[in-house]
C-alpha cells in the first residue's frame, strides 16, 4: 500500500518533468509533495508529516540534487510553521494545504525575480563567462538582451554530459553571440572576460555553492584575475548543509541517484558537483534580494529558526 | 541628630568631627557602614568637593572635562559620534556647579533637572540615542536597540590617573581593597592591569570580613592564585557561589530584596574583578542574575525569593553550559570523520569533551595537543584525552609549521566571541589559525552561545589582560634566568592571556544554535535579544 503511493508520487514528479522540461527540479518536487499531501489519508498531523519526510526521501533517491532535498525541507517547514490548532483534522490539512498551494505560487515567480534582479549588473558590451546549462542564469540573459543590451557569451561545455552546448543551443535561438569553450581553457579565457554569472543546485550556511563540477575551477580563476564572480540561485535552494571542504560534501548529492545504488566502489565515480567557498563568490542574486555570502547566513536562521 | 541639620545641609563643626571620628572608627573596626554612615560620607564629600571648587573656580573643571574626553579617541571608531554628546553635557553640569553656592540645593536640583530635560528634548531631536543624562548609568538596558554610549570599562584605563581616581573612590565607597599593579609594564600595554600572584587582594582583608561573603573571598583568592582556571570553570563557580551567597542573604528591615540583593552583590563583583579581570561569560552571567533579581515580584516572601533564584541558577547553568555542551558535540561530531587527525591547542572543556564523546561514537581519529608556555594547559587536555584512550601527540607551539601538513582539521575552544565575528581566546590561537589557513586546513571553533558578546574590537592590543609577568622567569639545570627583571631598566616581561583572532582565518563556529559563519554572529545576538 505503502509502495504504491510513493511509486504513484514518483511517477508524477517524472511526468511533471517531462510536460515542462524548464520547469526547476525542486518545484517539480514540490509540486508533487502538495498533491500527495492532498491524497494523503493519514488521521494524524503527525502522519502526515511523517508521510511528507518519508516522500521528500523517495524523490531524493529518484532525483539526487541538493534543489530537490531543500525544496523539500523548506516545504515542509513552511506548511507547517503556522498555527496548526484546529480540532478537526481536515481543517488543519486544508490549512496546510493552502500554504502550500501559497508556496508553490512564490516559488513559482522566483526565477523571474532572480532575473530582473540580475541583467542590470550585465552592461552593454560585456563578455559573460557561464557554465554548464543553468535556467536561472538563461532567464537572467534573456532579460538583458530584451532590454537591448549588447553582449556575448562564453559558454563551457562541462563534460561529462556535456550540457554546455545545450546550453549554447537555447542562448543562438535567443539570438545572443555565443562560443563553447573548453572546460580546460577556462583559464585562457578568464583574462577576455568581464564577468563570470554561474547558477546554482544548492546555496549552503556558509555562503557557498553547490553546483556543476567545474564550477570551483572557475571561481578560482575569476579570482586569481580579479574579475567578479556571480551566483544567482532561488531561495528555495537553500540548505542546511556546511561543507567545509570538498571533501566533506555528502556522497548523496555528489553522484546520481541510480550511480550511488549500483555501484560498489565510488572512488572509480566522477563527481557531479564540487563545492565553491564563500570566499571566491563576489554576490549572489536570489528571490530575496541581492546578498553577499555572509548575508546568505542571515537569511537562513529566518527561513529555518 | 542626623535629622538636626540646617536647610543647606551643612554640619555644625563639632557634629562634623563627631560623625568624621565615629565613622572612621566603624571603618577601622571592619564593620559594614549603615546606609545613614555612608549617606553622611557621601555629604562630606561633597561638601568638601565643593569647597575645593570654591577655591579653584571653573578652569580645573575644564582641565578634568578635557581628561576625562582623552580616552575617548582610543575607543572604537564606531562609537565617536555618540560619545561627543557627553562633552557638551560636562560643560553645562561645570556651569550649574559655579553658580551653586548663590542658590539653595533644591533649587538648583530644580534648576538642573529642567536643563536636563531641555537638553534631553534637543538630543532627541538631534536623534543622538538613548543619552538620558550626564549621570546616566553605563550598562544599557538589554532591550533598548538604539545605540548607547558605552563607557570604557575602568580596567582598560589604567593609565588614566582621572579614571584610577575613580575607580579608588568606588572601591573605598564599597570597602574593597584596591590591587596595586607590580613591576614594569611594556608601553603598549601600560593601559591593562598587571598584578603579581604573590599578593592577592585578600591579603588587605581583615578577618573575618563581614563586608564581602567569605564564599566571594575564597573565590577571589582561587581566580588571583589561577586554581580555577578556564572561562566556562569560572563561570560556574562564580554561579555557584552566588547561590551560597543568595542562600545565606537575609532581607534588611524595609528594604525589599529585588533592590537590595543587586546592591549588596555590586562590592563582590568590584571585589572579584580586582582579583581577576572577569571574562565574558562571568559578565553575561552576572547580567542574567541581576536581571533575574530584579524581576523578583515585590510581594514575594524571602524564602520563596531565595528559592526562584536559586533554581534560576541552577537552570541557566544546566541549559547555558551542560545541555549546550552536548548540543555542540552532536555536531561537532557530524563533522568528525574517520581517519581525520584533530589539531587542539591548550585545554578547553568544551573542545575535550567533543572529542571525548567523538570516540565513545566510535570514530577513528587521532589527535595533535600543542601546547604554550607559560601556562602549559596542553599537558591537563593531554592527561585528559590519554585517559579515555584517544591516540595522542603533543607538540609545543613552534613545532606548528611541522606538524601541519598532517593535520585535517583544527579545533579550538573561544574565551568570547565578538559582535564582529572576531574570536578572543587564549594567546597563540589566532597564531594557530592563521598557519592553518596558509596550510589550507579547516579551523572550526566551538562556543556556547552565553560567551556571545556585544563587544567589537578589532586587535589585542585595546582589551586583554596581562598576568604575572614573573611567571616567565624559569629555571633549568639550577640556574634562573630573569630572575633580576625588574633591575634592568630596558627590559619588560609581557605575559599576555588573550588574543584575537579575525573571522577570515575561522572557517565555521559550532554553537548550540547550530553551525554558524564567523560572521553571523551579531545575527545570532540579535535573535538572542528578541527572545528575552
Amino acid at each position: 500500500m505503502e509502495k504504491d503511493t510513493t511509486q504513484k508520487l514518483v511517477e508524477y514528479f517524472r511526468a511533471q518533468i517531462r510536460e515542462d522540461p524548464d520547469v526547476a527540479s525542486a518545484v517539480a518536487a514540490i509540486r508533487s509533495l502538495l498533491e500527495f499531501l492532498k491524497r494523503d489519508q493519514s488521521e494524524t498531523i503527525l502522519g502526515l508529516r511523517e508521510n511528507q519526510t518519508k516522500a521528500i526521501q523517495r524523490l531524493e533517491e529518484t532525483d539526487s540534487s541538493v534543489a530537490v532535498s531543500s525544496g523539500g525541507e523548506l516545504f515542509l517547514r513552511f506548511i507547517s510553521l503556522t498555527s496548526l490548532e484546529h480540532p478537526d483534522l481536515s481543517q488543519c490539512k486544508n490549512v496546510m494545504i493552502e500554504r502550500g498551494e501559497l508556496f508553490l505560487k512564490k516559488i513559482s515567480l522566483s526565477r523571474g525575480k532572480v532575473g530582473k534582479l540580475c541583467h542590470t549588473f550585465i552592461k552593454d558590451g560585456a563578455k559573460i563567462l557561464t557554465h554548464s546549462s543553468s535556467r536561472v542564469v538563461l532567464k537572467v540573459l534573456e532579460n538583458a538582451a530584451a532590454d537591448n543590451k549588447r553582449f556575448t557569451v562564453y559558454v563551457t561545455e562541462s563534460q561529462p554530459d556535456s550540457a554546455g552546448k545545450l546550453m549554447a543551443q537555447k542562448l543562438h535561438n535567443l539570438n545572443i553571440p555565443v562560443t563553447v569553450v573548453l572546460d580546460a581553457a577556462v583559464g585562457y579565457i578568464m583574462e577576455k572576460v568581464d564577468l563570470v554569472i554561474v547558477g546554482a543546485e544548492g546555496v549552503v550556511e556558509s555562503g557557498g555553492v553547490i553546483n556543476k563540477i567545474g564550477t570551483y575551477q572557475m571561481a578560482v580563476c575569476s579570482k586569481a584575475h580579479n574579475k567578479p564572480f556571480y551566483v544567482v540561485a532561488e531561495s528555495f535552494k537553500f540548505v542546511r548543509l556546511y561543507p567545509l571542504n570538498q571533501q566533506d560534501v555528502p556522497d548523496r548529492f555528489k553522484y546520481k541517484a541510480d550511480i550511488l545504488k549500483t555501484v560498489k566502489d565510488l572512488n572509480q565515480e566522477h563527481p557531479m558537483i564540487d563545492y565553491t567557498p564563500p570566499s571566491l563568490i563576489t554576490l549572489l542574486f536570489t528571490d530575496l534580494g541581492v546578498l553577499t555570502p555572509s548575508a546568505v547566513s542571515d537569511e537562513l536562521i529566518k527561513l529555518y529558526l | 541628630n542626623i535629622t538636626d541639620s540646617d536647610p543647606d545641609g551643612r554640619l555644625t563643626v563639632t557634629d562634623k568631627d563627631v560623625k568624621l571620628q565615629e565613622i572612621a572608627l566603624a571603618k577601622n573596626e571592619g564593620k559594614e557602614l549603615t546606609k545613614e554612615e555612608k549617606q553622611r560620607l557621601r555629604k562630606e564629600k561633597k561638601q568638601h568637593k565643593k569647597n575645593k571648587k570654591d577655591d579653584k573656580g571653573p578652569p580645573e573643571k575644564e582641565k578634568e572635562k578635557e581628561k576625562a574626553s582623552v580616552p575617548a579617541p582610543s575607543k572604537p571608531a564606531t562609537q565617536s559620534p555618540a560619545h561627543k554628546a557627553p562633552a557638551p553635557v560636562h560643560a553645562s553640569e561645570s556651569a550649574a556647579a559655579a553658580e551653586k553656592p548663590a542658590k539653595s540645593k533644591a533649587e538648583l536640583r530644580a534648576e538642573r533637572r529642567a536643563r536636563q530635560d531641555s537638553e534631553r528634548t534637543s538630543k532627541q531631536g538631534k536623534k543622538e540615542g538613548g543619552q538620558q543624562s550626564a549621570s546616566s548609568k553605563p550598562k544599557a538596558t538589554p532591550n533598548e536597540l538604539q545605540p548607547v554610549v558605552k563607557r570604557l570599562p575602568e580596567h582598560v584605563q589604567v593609565d588614566d590617573p582621572a579614571a584610577l581616581k575613580k575607580l579608588a573612590k568606588k572601591l573605598e565607597r564599597q570597602q574593597v581593597p584596591l590591587r596595586s599593579d607590580y613591576g614594569y609594564k611594556v608601553s603598549l600595554f601600560s593601559h591593562l592591569h598587571q598584578y603579581s600572584r604573590k599578593s592577592p587582594p585578600t591579603l588587605q582583608i581583615s578577618i573575618p570580613a563581614t563586608v564581602i561573603h567569605p564564599s566571594i573571598v575564597r573565590l577571589g583568592l582561587q581566580y588571583s592564585q589561577g586554581i580555577i582556571a578556564g572561562s566556562n570553570a569560572r563561570s560556574v563557580a562564580l554561579l555557584h557561589t552566588f547561590k551560597q551567597v543568595i542562600q545565606d542573604y537575609s532581607t534588611p528591615p524595609n528594604e525589599e530584596l529585588s533592590r537590595d540583593l543587586v546592591n549588596k552583590l555590586s562590592p563582590y563583583i568590584s571585589f572579584l574583578s580586582q582579583c581577576r579581570p572577569l571574562s565574558a561569560s562571568m559578565g553575561n552571567a552576572i547580567k542574567y542574575i541581576k536581571k533575574e533579581i530584579s524581576n523578583i515580584p515585590s510581594q514575594c516572601k524571602e524564602e520563596e525569593a531565595k528559592g526562584k533564584l536559586q533554581a534560576c541558577i541552577d537552570s541557566y547553568i544546566n541549559e547555558k553550559i551542560i545541555l549546550a555542551s552536548e548540543a555542540i558535540s552532536k555536531y561537532a561530531i557530524e563533522k568528525i570523520s574517520d581517519g581525520d587527525v584533530i589539531l587542539v591547542y591548550g585545554c578547553s572543556s568544551l573542545v575535550n569533551h567533543i572529542l571525548c564523546k567523538a570516540f565513545e561514537k566510535q570514530r577513528k581519529f587521532r589527535v595533535i595537543v600543542v601546547d604554550s608556555r607559560p601556562r602549559l594547559e596542553g599537558r591537563e587536555a593531554l592527561r585528559r584525552l590519554v585517559k579515555k584512550g584517544i591516540r595522542c601527540t603533543y607538540v609545543l607551539i613552534s613545532a606548528l609549521s611541522y606538524i601541519l601538513p598532517e593535520v585535517s582539521k583544527v579545533f579550538l575552544g573561544a574565551h568570547a566571541l565578538l559582535a564582529n565575528g572576531y574570536v578572543m581566546s587564549r594567546v597563540g590561537t589566532s597564531q594557530i589559525a592563521l598557519v592553518a589557513k596558509a596550510y589550507n586546513v579547516p579551523v572550526l571553533v566551538c562556543c556556547e552561545t552565553y560567551k556571545f558578546c556585544e563587544r567589537v574590537q578589532t586587535d589585542s592590543f585595546v582589551s586583554n589582560e596581562l598576568d604575572d609577568p614573573d611567571d616567565l622567569i624559569v629555571t633549568r639545570n639550577g640556574k634562573s634566568h630573569l630572575e633580576n627583571w625588574q633591575t634592568v631598566k630596558s627590559l619588560g616581561l609581557l605575559n599576555l592571556v588573550y588574543d584575537v583572532t579575525p573571522p577570515d582565518f575561522v572557517d565555521l563556529v559550532i554553537t548550540d544554535l547550530g553551525m554558524i559563519p564567523c560572521t553571523s554572529v551579531p545575527v545570532v545576538l540579535r535573535v538572542k535579544n528578541v527572545d528575552q
